[in-house]
């Protein structure tokens, strides 16, 4: 029930680059948002949550990010969710986010 | 623990899910689930109680765990139904993952009835 999520700005790639370490839950899932929207508000850009240290997310977190989805959906940018644990994969699927989602490299998730 | 029931009455605030769910952990372990059923259980018991820790309803919420030969059956109080239009995006996401991660699921009027089977 702790989430602690690390905020950078990728000027490469000109997006911003969240990484949530532990569980975006319904303890967590307000702040979490909270975050990623001033962040995006601050700069306009395409968000990319990597879980590569997601331990754990329920209803509430797959709530919160369709609501940035919808943040973003008239407007040009995008979100990604990338590296996400086949166990976090296995709620977009049942949930059929998975089909709303842009998820990439979960391959390479341990 | 067969034919044992384990019951445990928890204060209605969603601080405890976390609990409910540790609990759970111990339990699934206890009957023999594997670590992919351990975690299935547990995160079916997050969104059972997200369903049932309605804030202003009952002072308590009551959980029962009852170990058969060939299943888990679990009963959580505090539920108290939805209406299919008024029902929110995200107890539309909780049902479905219930659903998809427990062998039966049942909402009742005051209670959501979950069973696991036990291989």
């Amino acid at each position: 029930m702790s989430l602690n999520t690390k905020v950078d700005f990728n000027h490469d790639h000109n997006q911003w680059v969240f990484k949530p370490v532990g569980e975006i839950d319904i303890y967590t899932s307000s702040v979490f948002k909270e975050e990623i929207v001033k962040s995006f508000e601050e700069r306009k850009a395409d968000l990319v949550i990597d879980g590569r240290q997601l331990d754990y997310i329920d209803s509430t977190g797959l709530g919160a990010l369709i609501s940035l989805l919808k943040m973003l959906q008239d407007t040009e940018y995008k979100i990604y969710i990338d590296n996400i644990r086949p166990n976090i994969r296995k709620l977009f699927d049942i949930t059929e986010l998975d089909k709303l989602f842009i998820i990439r490299g979960d391959e390479n998730a341990q | 623990m067969l034919n044992d029931r384990i019951s445990v009455k928890i204060p209605n605030k969603t601080d405890y899910i976390s609990l409910v769910r540790l609990i759970s952990s111990a339990i699934g372990s206890r009957i023999g689930y594997n670590v992919d059923e351990i975690d299935d259980l547990k995160v079916a018991m997050g969104e059972a109680c997200i369903l049932s820790f309605v804030p202003d309803e009952a002072d308590e919420v009551e959980i029962s765990f009852e170990v058969l030969k060939d299943k888990l059956e679990i009963s959580i109080s505090g539920h108290k139904g939805f209406e299919p239009v008024e029902e929110k995006r995200e107890a539309k996401l909780s049902k479905m993952i219930i659903e998809s991660l427990m062998d039966e699921a049942y909402y009742l009027d005051e209670q959501i009835r979950m069973v696991k089977y036990i291989d």
